[in-house]
């Protein structure tokens, strides 16, 4: 129940928003269910409790929630950096503004949303909320509606995440057909998978949603593109919050799915992240830009520890987790005055802002060291656990040189940040100094980051006890500030060495570099949709044209196309059966008659060659024996021809227009007679496949004797038409009447 | 009771006739035709409770026992396709009333006449007929593109009518043949005769072909689809929306209900219909990318999505079908409403292109929000409506191992989304100096929050949802209790003379 409450306060305050239209009070009603939230977690919810309401039963979804230390971690993680986003949005954001109230109600949605993916006991469920997300971050990051940056980056992020995520989808269905439920908790006891080609399909679909909602190589490129939104959105979805998604998914699945021969491509794809998102972060100077790569580089690191996990589990990946949380909601908080003070996000144009902002430089100062993993910080320990870690992986020389490689060039990072931010510059003019208010969010979460850093057994006791089974080991080793002269620590010292050497070096060419275009990936995803709709114009342009005769010609050819390779294939059993020599002169004039409507370019003579050829279809009928049909067709015959002559005697004095004459070639000419016969030759084959009655017993021989006895007339076609099925000449007489009032409404359009 | 089976086709039809007889002011026109409209959605609902848990509702018209007198056959599929399309002509009925330019005096009539028709092919159990119910929609429809256009959108209209022609012509041909293959036009009759005596003939292979290529035709398959979209888009965004709501779903029913009756084991017309899918998902979605004019990009929407339903028949088993039910319900709802949605903000910009418009954002949140939500479900955003059925399609295609048409589908979805994206940037977002006129009455947006409203309930109440179209499937392909209860329709004699032959 207590899940229930965390995730529906913050939607029903969003909801109580958005209807009323509110525009006081807002911050207060969203500040207090955000943390009403909090204290629900807090106080309703105890480990492993299972919540289960029957939802769609036939579809195996329930809304079913489950606590255990993994989603309780990752729920404490969302719903207390909601309430620092909130309050520090508060000063963010401008005093008065009409958008203001959609902006907390926003992220109150998406905090719910968050709050379900993580608590969903239920694989579909988790999707559904996986899904909401990314809608509301597509809302989030295209905030400010009418910049560019804002559509191109909600919209690129928005079809990444969507992309993947219904590929995710088919992942999730197929761990469903494989466990033959959807329970999580109910998967998590059961036996890991074994290596199948279905398992193994399973594995890489989830991945690749893991890949695109955590950034990771190569779809990273939608983070730094999301950073248009407004810097607490940045701050909540892209540090805290979505993009641990993907990681929070690979923990889930850790259990059943690390057995897998493949699942080392999990470290594999982390680790590339890793050192990628750490060199493109050296690479960039906008100060968004710069933390967005530091988050790419971050989450390969998260992830990848899990894709290098041992078969009995891993231990302290909580503690990464929030060593990342703390830190880098910290330094985008910090970005976020920084750039409310100068009014740019280029780190070459800022400098001198020490006196203006002090409590946020010393966070900055904090959090980048803990970045860089200078000791006293979590960062530091974060980094000697994972090279510990690393040390007894049997591939350790490689996976050393990547932390290396990356752990340096953020090393060199945590440098500039803080020194380009905040030393004296002489090239800017000082900036007028920030509320105290605006600059304490990142101030606690960087005291935190110190305090846990120098006391670490003060958490750790706490993450312990959040411990999964079949995801954690058992006794893990215990966290401590302080181990000896270990290899671990002289590799950390080597790190903070390269990471100086790497600063001086970029230092000294004044950071000059840019992003190579070979990673320019969001450059060629926006070619691509911009190739999307050149394909778009031209297939319009090839296939859309807007000529009746080639429509027609597409139908026929297609219905050629279909049914004449059937015929073909099927022809053995076919069997023509006897036609009379009677019908052959007439075959010879109804031929001859159609050629000429053809081919003729005069109307009056193709007019009267189709009556021709409608006369003897009604002689055909007078083979058949079926005098009511000759009579009708003789009357359609003479009343049409009479009536198109009337007609085309008033239009003949209209030219020709040249746009119908164009497509009169001798080759298309040569096509069309070509499609023509063929249609006529399928019906008729069509119609001597079928002649050959298979059934013993129509139902035609019960009209013929039954209308006398039954329907009282002596004629059976009447007798059909007007009592055995007389509804159908209901539809028919129903039919003449649209007809008609389709002809009295134009001539009605006429006369006004 | 069974009796009462003809209602939803004579109401709207004597409807049609008293609104094209009867001169008055257009108010009560208007409150008659919106009173008809409830009534029929009222009745067709009671139709659908009903059929949830009785068998087919079978009614021998004129007293003529079943294969040789025409039946209406209302199972629990027809009900609800019946009730849908109901509720959309209701929609479309109370938005034309709020329409601030009066709208041709015939639109109400042939609005009816339409419905008649649609709902005559969903409820009809025999094969002529099906016929005759496709030329009164179709009839009505020819006069509806005629009547509405302006002059220089007719030449939109000579596509659509002759290529319907073509169709009705093979249809025609197509009733003709199977006449002579089983000797029978009754749904339940043709049924028996295949599984008892010609379970192998390849005749009936060529027959469904021949079906695949005239429903395809009307359902707006790959690449039969020419007559669609242009006409589509020149229309009224009301009868757009009406067209675009019931039309091809009926070419997407019949094709259901006839490969289930003529279904022998032989995978060649679901072959045939499974690649038409694929190039329906994916050109029909490329082409929408491209186009300004908002109905214009959804007519090709609508093309696109009628691959995934394709998609879904092809793959033929319970749980396809089921989904594809499911998707049909769900499309026939939100087309018509982001057509009528679109006709909102046609009226509120005066203009059709997305070019044209912007500012609708700050300026009409309630529009933004409706349009925002019906987006999403067309899309197939999770929990909207639109999710559901592709969920059940795509899980029914893991099972048959069918990943290539799960590709496409995910590929198509993904495009959907991207045009949205486009009506939304452009639209909604962008702060052009469009001067914003209002012409919208309350009336319109009553209507559109009505399907609106809907499509959520189709979406967070799928588990009944979900649970009506497994029951339509099951009831669909029961063809035994079908045959047994159109055996044995009541037939009582009339006026003492019994025309109890057998």
């Amino acid at each position: 129940m207590g899940i229930l409450i965390a995730i529906g306060l913050p939607v029903l305050a969003a909801l109580s928003i958005g209807v009323f239209r509110l525009k006081r009070w807002v911050f207060t009603l969203s500040f207090i269910s955000a943390l009403g939230s909090v204290a629900s977690l807090y106080t309703q919810v105890s480990l492993n409790q299972v919540y289960t309401r029957s939802w769609m039963p036939n579809m195996l979804i329930d809304l079913s929630f489950m606590a255990d230390g993994l989603s309780l971690f990752f729920g404490y993680v969302v719903s207390v950096m909601g309430c620092f986003i909130l309050f520090y949005a508060k000063h963010y954001l401008p005093k008065v503004s009409d958008s203001n109230p959609r902006f907390y109600a926003y992220i109150l949605l998406f905090m719910s949303a968050m709050l379900g993916t993580l608590f969903s006991n239920n694989l579909l469920l988790l999707f559904i909320f996986w899904e909401l997300t990314g809608v509301i971050s597509f809302l989030l990051i295209g905030f400010n509606t009418h910049t560019e940056k804002g559509r191109i980056g909600s919209r690129m992020a928005f079809i990444v995440t969507a992309t993947t995520g219904l590929i995710l989808l088919v992942g999730v269905l197929l761990l469903g057909i494989l466990y033959q439920t959807f329970d999580i908790s109910l998967i998590s006891r059961m036996p890991a998978l074994d290596n199948t080609v279905w398992s193994t399909l399973a594995f890489s679909f989830i991945l690749i949603g893991v890949i695109g909602k955590s950034a990771q190589f190569p779809l990273h490129f939608w983070l730094p593109n999301a950073m248009a939104a407004p810097t607490p959105v940045s701050a909540y979805l892209h540090s805290a919050a979505m993009v641990k998604l993907g990681v929070f998914l690979v923990a889930r699945c850790y259990p059943i799915l690390s057995s897998l021969d493949y699942w080392y491509v999990v470290g594999i794809i982390g680790l590339i992240t890793m050192v990628v998102g750490a060199v493109l972060a050296l690479l960039t100077y906008d100060l968004k830009g710069i933390l967005a790569y530091t988050t790419v580089s971050q989450l390969g690191y998260l992830i990848g520890f899990y894709g290098l996990g041992g078969s009995t589990g891993v231990e302290h990946d909580f503690f990464h987790i929030l060593n990342h949380v703390l830190y880098k909601g910290s330094l985008f908080m910090v970005a976020g005055i920084v750039i409310h003070a100068f009014h740019t996000q280029d780190i070459r144009k800022m400098g001198n802002a020490f006196s203006a902002m002090p409590l946020a430089a010393i966070a900055c100062v904090v959090s980048a060291a803990s970045m860089a993993g200078i000791p006293g910080t979590t960062g530091f320990l974060s980094k000697e656990l994972m090279l510990a870690h690393m040390l007894h992986h049997p591939n350790y020389p490689i996976l050393i040189g990547a932390l290396v490689v990356s752990a340096s060039c953020l090393v060199a990072t945590a440098f500039r940040l803080c020194l380009h931010i905040f030393l004296p510059s002489k090239t800017t003019k000082p900036v007028e100094s920030q509320s105290v208010f605006f600059q304490l969010p990142p101030f606690i979460l960087a005291m935190a980051t110190l305090i846990i850093g120098l006391f670490p057994k003060s958490v750790t006791h706490f993450l312990s006890q959040a411990s999964v089974a079949g995801l954690h080991i058992a006794n893990p080793h215990t966290v401590s500030l302080w181990h000896g002269i270990t290899p671990e620590l002289i590799i950390s010292l080597c790190i903070t060495l390269s990471g100086i050497i790497i600063y001086t070096v970029f230092q000294s060419f004044q950071w000059r570099a840019t992003v190579p275009g070979i990673l320019q990936l969001d450059a060629g995803f926006n070619r691509g949709i911009t190739g999307l709709s050149c394909l778009s114009k031209w297939l319009n342009r090839r296939f859309l044209v807007d000529s009746i005769r080639a429509h027609i010609s597409i139908v026929l050819v297609f219905f050629v196309a279909l049914m004449a390779p059937l015929l073909f294939a099927l022809s053995p059993s076919i069997q023509i059966s006897n036609i009379s020599i009677v019908y052959l002169p007439l075959l010879i004039i109804t031929g001859t008659a159609a050629i000429i409507v053809s081919m003729s370019k005069k109307w009056h003579v193709k007019l009267i060659a189709l009556s021709v050829v409608g006369l003897l279809v009604s002689f055909v009928f007078f083979l058949y024996r079926a005098p009511d049909l000759v009579l009708t067709q003789l009357l359609i015959e003479i009343v049409s021809l009479v009536l198109l002559l009337l007609f085309f005697k008033k239009f003949s004095t209209m030219k020709r227009k040249k746009d119908h004459a164009v497509h009169d070639r001798s080759g298309l000419s040569f096509l069309k007679a070509l499609v023509s016969i063929g249609v006529g030759g399928i019906v008729f084959v069509l119609i001597q496949v079928v002649n050959r009655p298979s059934a013993d017993n129509p139902i035609g021989q019960f009209f013929i004797e039954n209308t006398r006895p039954l329907a009282g007339g002596s004629n059976a076609v009447n007798t059909i038409l007007v009592d055995f099925r007389g509804f159908d000449t209901l539809g028919e007489i129903s039919v003449l009447f649209i007809a008609m009032v389709g002809v009295m409404g134009l001539l009605w359009n006429k006369r006004s | 009771m069974n009796t009462l089976a003809v209602i939803p086709i004579i109401f709207p039809l004597i409807t049609g006739i008293v609104l094209t007889l009867w001169r008055c002011s257009s108010a009560y026109r208007h409150a008659y035709m919106i009173l008809s409209c409830v009534v029929h959605v009222l009745f067709s609902t009671w139709l659908v409770v009903r059929t949830a848990v009785e068998p087919v509702i079978v009614m021998a018209i004129g007293g003529w026992k079943a294969p040789f007198g025409i039946v209406l056959t209302i199972d629990h599929f027809a009900a609800l396709l019946i009730a849908t399309a109901g509720i959309i002509t209701l929609a479309v009925s109370v938005y034309t009333a709020g329409e601030s330019k009066p709208p041709h005096p015939l639109r109400l009539p042939l609005m009816h006449f339409m419905l008649a028709g649609v709902c005559l092919s969903f409820s009809t159990g025999d094969f002529f007929n099906l016929f005759v119910a496709f030329e009164i929609m179709l009839m009505a429809s020819y006069a509806l593109l005629v009547l509405e256009y302006r002059p220089s959108d007719l030449k939109y209209a000579y596509s659509y009518l002759l290529l319907n022609i073509i169709g009705s012509g093979l249809f025609l041909a197509a009733g003709g043949l199977v006449y002579r293959l089983f000797g029978t036009l009754n749904f339940a009759d043709i049924s028996e005769r295949l599984l008892f005596t010609m379970g192998t003939d390849n005749r009936v292979v060529i027959i469904s072909v021949l079906m695949v290529f005239v429903y395809g035709l009307k359902a707006g398959m790959f690449p039969l689809f020419y007559w669609l979209p242009k006409s589509y888009a020149a229309l009224p965004p009301a009868i757009g929306g009406l067209f675009a709501g019931l039309l091809t779903k009926v070419g997407i029913y019949a094709l259901i209900r006839i490969l289930n009756l003529l279904f022998n084991n032989d995978p060649l017309p679901l072959l045939i219909l499974f690649v038409a899918s694929l190039f329906t998902m994916i050109v029909g979605i490329l082409l929408a990318l491209t186009h300004r004019s908002i109905r214009m990009i959804l007519s090709f929407n609508l093309i696109a999505h009628i691959g995934f339903m394709v998609l879904g028949i092809s793959i033929f088993t319970g749980t396809s079908i089921m989904g594809t039910v499911y998707y049909m319900i769900h499309h026939m709802v939100v087309i018509s409403s982001l057509f009528l949605i679109a006709g909102i903000m046609m009226n509120e910009t005066g203009s059709d292109s997305i070019d044209k418009m912007g500012n609708l954002f700050k300026q009409r949140p309630l529009l933004s929000v409706l349009f925002g939500l019906q987006a999403l479900a067309l899309v197939g955003i999770p929990p909207f409506s639109g999710f559901w059925g592709k969920l059940i399609i795509i899980a029914s295609g893991i099972s048959m191992g069918s990943f290539i048409g799960i590709g496409a589908l995910i590929i198509s979805s993904v495009l959907t989304l991207l045009s949205m994206i486009i009506i939304w940037f452009r639209a909604f977002y962008s702060e052009t100096d469009t001067v914003l006129v209002k012409h919208t009455s309350s009336l319109q947006y009553v209507s559109v929050i009505g399907l609106t409203a809907l499509s959520l309930c189709l979406g967070l109440g799928s588990f009944y949802g979900t649970n009506a179209a497994m029951r339509a499937t099951d009831q669909l392909q029961d063809l035994g209790t079908y045959q047994w209860m159109v055996n044995q329709a009541v037939v009582k004699p009339i006026g003492g003379v019994t025309n109890d032959a057998h």
